[in-house]
C-alpha cells in the first residue's frame, strides 16, 4: 500500500526540530537552510506552516526541467531528481508553488524531500504529530495530490 | 493502420509523438525532422558552450529510445511541401508520406536583422546544437552579444567563462527587458559588469564590420572590435510549412489553435514555439516560447491527434534564468507594462537577494526575484486568482489561508502601507 507524507498544519508548534534532524540526516550538519522541510512562520499571528515537496502527480518541476532529470520513482511513489543529469538551473526551484525544492549554493545542486527512502526522520521527531507518514489507499492518494495540484493552480 | 505524422523533433514534437503512441497503441507514429540527431535540450546549450557540461549531456534521447517506444523517426529529412486536401507531406528526398493525422511542431527560428554585414564569417546565433558547435570552434578572444534576453545573457556569460572578453549591446533601457523592471535589471547588470562583461544600453547596432571575417560592430554610439558577433534578439515561429498548408495565424503571428491544440484544418494539430497561446496569468495572447509550454502543448496535441480530448490550460510564463551562481525569476506583468498611476510596487532588497512585487488595484499582477526565486512560483496561484489582497492579508488569518499566501510572509506591513490598503 502506498504511503504518503501528510502535514497537519493545525498541530505544528513551530519548534523546528524537523529542520534540524532533516539537515543532520541529509547533510551531516544542523543547518535549517539545507533542510528538506521548512517551517514558514507568521510570527505575529503565531502561525507555523511546514512545507515540503508534495511529490505531485503531475509535477510542474518535471515540466520545466530542461534535461528531463525529474522522474517519479514508483517504488516509493515519490518525485526524484537524477543528479547525474541535473545542471543546476533552478527552474524547478522557481516554479514550485509550495517552495518544495531547495538549492545548495555550495554544492550547487537542488535538493528536496526523498521520504528518507521510506522512513522519514522528521516524522519520528515531530512531537506534535504534525507530520505523518501514513498508509493511504489510491483513491485518497489521488485526492490528496489533486489538492496539491490545485494549489499549484496550473496544468 | 492509422498514420499519425509529427513534423519536428524538438520537445513539442517529441512529447506529441509519445502521447500519440500512448493514446493509440495501434497507430503508426512517424516523426520527421531536419535535425541530424535525436532530441536535445536547447536550454542547456549555453552550458555546453561554456564547457560546464560535455556535448553528450545536451542530448535527451538516443535513436534507440524511439525504436523502443515504437516511434519511427526520419532524421535529416525536411518536409518541403504539404497537400492538406490529400493528407500528404512531401519530403526533400522526393518521397511522400500519407498521414491520417498531422501534428505540426516546427518550432522557431532566430530573427536575424537585415544589417549590413550579417553574412560575414563569425556572425552567429544560438538556437541549435549546430550553432553551439560553431561557437565552440571559433578562434578568438572578443565577442559582442547583440540582445540581452535570457539567451543573450546566457551566451555572454558562457563565453566569458571560456575566457573571452564580452560586450553586450541592448537597444532598450535595461537588460532582460521583458522580465525585469529597471531596479532589478540594474542589479543584474552590475552583477555582469563586476565580472567584466561590458553592457551598453540604448544602443542600436548599425553595421557588422570586417572583410570576409567579422572584425567588430558599429553602433549609433561607438565601434566595438570583435572576433565573434552573436545575434540573439529573439525567436520567430517557423511557419514555412504552416503557410504551405494555409493555416490560419493568430494576431501574434503564431499558428492559431483552439484549446485542444487543433488548427483550422481538419486532422491537423500544432504545438510548441510555432503556435500562439494564451498566458494563464495575464490572459493575453502571444508567443510564449518556453520549454514547459512546448512540452505540455505537445502532450495535449499528441493525445488529441490520437483521439483524446485533452485541454491545454494556457501557458505558464514563469521565466527563470541563472548565471554566476545566482538565480532570478519573473512572472506576470512588469510595473513598466502598466501606467505609473496604475502600478503599485513593493521592493525588498537584501544583501544577495531582491524581491519585487507588482500590484494593480490591490491585486498582485507580477513578481520578480533575484535569489530566493521560490517565492515567485508560490505567487502564481495568487496572481491567477486575482485576489484582492486587502481581504486576504487583513482577514486571512486561518492557517490554510496563510498557507495559500505563504510567499507574502514578511511583507504584510509593506502591503498595508500601500495607500489603498488603509
Ligand atoms: C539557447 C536557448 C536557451 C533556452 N533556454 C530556455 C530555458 O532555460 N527555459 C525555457 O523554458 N525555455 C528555453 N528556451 C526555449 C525552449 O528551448 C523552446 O521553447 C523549445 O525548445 C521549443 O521546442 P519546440 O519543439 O516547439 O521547437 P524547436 O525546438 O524549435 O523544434 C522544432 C523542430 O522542428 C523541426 N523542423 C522545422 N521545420 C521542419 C520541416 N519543414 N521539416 C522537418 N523538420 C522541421 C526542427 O528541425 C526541429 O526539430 C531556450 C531556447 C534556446 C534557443
Amino acid at each position: 500500500m502506498a504511503r504518503i507524507m501528510v502535514v497537519d498544519h493545525e498541530l505544528c508548534t513551530g519548534c523546528r526540530i524537523c529542520e534540524i534532524v532533516c539537515s543532520v540526516k541529509k547533510e551531516g550538519a544542523s543547518d535549517p537552510s539545507r533542510s528538506r522541510i521548512h517551517i514558514v512562520t507568521w510570527d505575529m499571528e503565531g502561525i507555523y506552516l511546514p512545507m515540503l515537496c508534495q511529490h505531485c502527480e503531475e509535477p510542474l518541476c518535471a515540466m520545466v526541467c530542461p534535461v528531463n532529470a525529474i522522474h517519479r520513482d514508483k517504488s516509493l511513489d515519490r518525485v526524484i531528481v537524477d543528479e547525474e543529469l541535473c545542471v543546476g538551473c533552478r527552474g524547478c526551484v522557481s516554479i514550485c508553488p509550495l517552495g518544495g525544492v531547495g538549492f545548495d549554493i555550495n554544492e550547487r545542486r537542488v535538493f528536496r524531500c526523498d521520504l528518507c527512502d521510506g522512513d522519514p526522520t522528521c516524522v519520528k521527531y515531530c512531537e506534535a504529530g504534525a507530520i505523518q507518514y501514513i498508509d493511504i489507499d489510491q483513491v485518497q492518494v489521488s485526492r490528496w495530490r489533486t489538492t496539491a495540484r490545485r494549489l499549484a493552480a496550473a496544468v | 493502420m492509422r498514420v499519425i505524422a509529427v513534423v519536428g523533433s524538438g520537445i513539442a514534437g517529441d512529447e506529441a509523438a509519445l502521447a500519440a503512441r500512448k493514446t493509440d497503441p495501434k497507430a503508426r507514429v512517424v516523426m520527421i525532422t531536419r535535425d541530424p540527431y535525436p532530441l536535445y535540450s536547447a536550454c542547456v546549450l549555453a552550458n555546453y558552450v561554456s564547457g560546464e557540461i560535455p556535448r553528450e549531456r545536451v542530448f535527451l534521447r538516443t535513436p534507440d529510445d524511439y525504436t523502443r517506444d515504437g516511434i519511427e523517426i526520419l532524421m535529416s529529412r525536411q518536409v518541403v511541401d504539404w497537400h492538406p486536401d490529400r493528407h500528404v507531406l512531401c519530403l526533400d528526398d522526393e518521397g511522400e508520406l500519407s498521414y491520417d493525422r498531422l501534428i505540426i511542431a516546427t518550432g522557431s527560428r532566430p530573427f536575424i536583422p537585415p544589417l549590413p554585414g550579417v553574412e560575414k564569417e563569425g556572425v552567429v546565433t544560438l538556437k541549435t546544437l549546430r550553432d553551439a558547435d560553431i561557437m565552440r570552434d571559433v578562434q578568438g578572444k572578443s565577442a559582442v552579444v547583440v540582445g540581452s534576453g535570457p539567451i543573450g545573457i546566457e551566451t555572454a556569460v558562457a563565453l566569458h567563462r571560456r575566457g573571452w572578453s564580452v560586450s553586450l549591446v541592448e537597444l532598450l533601457d535595461r537588460i532582460l527587458p521583458r522580465l525585469f523592471d529597471i531596479p532589478l535589471a540594474s542589479s543584474l547588470q552590475e552583477r555582469l559588469e563586476s565580472r567584466g562583461i561590458q553592457v551598453f544600453l540604448r544602443e542600436k547596432v548599425l553595421e557588422i564590420l570586417g572583410e570576409e571575417r567579422v572584425s567588430g560592430v558599429r553602433t549609433d554610439q561607438r565601434t566595438i572590435p570583435a572576433d565573434l558577433v552573436i545575434l540573439v534578439i529573439g525567436m520567430r515561429p517557423d511557419l514555412e510549412l504552416a503557410k504551405k498548408g494555409e493555416l490560419v495565424l493568430g494576431v501574434s503571428g503564431g499558428i492559431q489553435v483552439d484549446e485542444h491544440m487543433r488548427t483550422n484544418r481538419t486532422d491537423v494539430w500544432a504545438c510548441g514555439d510555432c503556435v500562439e497561446s494564451q498566458d494563464m496569468v495575464t490572459g493575453r495572447k502571444g508567443l510564449f516560447m518556453l520549454w514547459n509550454n512546448a512540452r505540455i502543448q505537445g502532450r495535449v496535441a499528441g493525445a488529441n491527434a490520437a483521439g483524446d480530448t485533452k485541454r491545454y490550460p494556457g501557458s505558464l510564463n514563469l521565466t527563470s534564468v541563472s548565471f554566476f551562481g545566482e538565480a532570478c525569476a519573473s512572472v506576470g506583468l512588469l510595473s513598466s507594462d502598466l501606467s505609473p498611476t496604475e502600478a503599485q510596487v513593493i521592493h525588498r532588497k537584501g544583501l544577495r537577494r531582491e524581491f519585487w512585487l507588482v500590484l494593480q488595484d490591490n491585486r498582485i499582477v507580477g513578481a520578480q526575484a533575484l535569489g530566493h526565486t521560490e517565492r515567485v512560483g508560490g505567487l502564481v496561484g495568487l496572481i491567477l486568482r486575482g485576489e484582492d489582497l486587502r481581504k486576504t492579508i487583513i482577514k486571512g488569518s486561518t492557517r490554510s489561508e496563510r498557507r495559500r499566501i505563504w510567499p507574502l510572509r514578511g511583507l504584510r506591513r509593506d502591503l498595508l502601507r500601500l495607500s489603498n490598503f488603509q
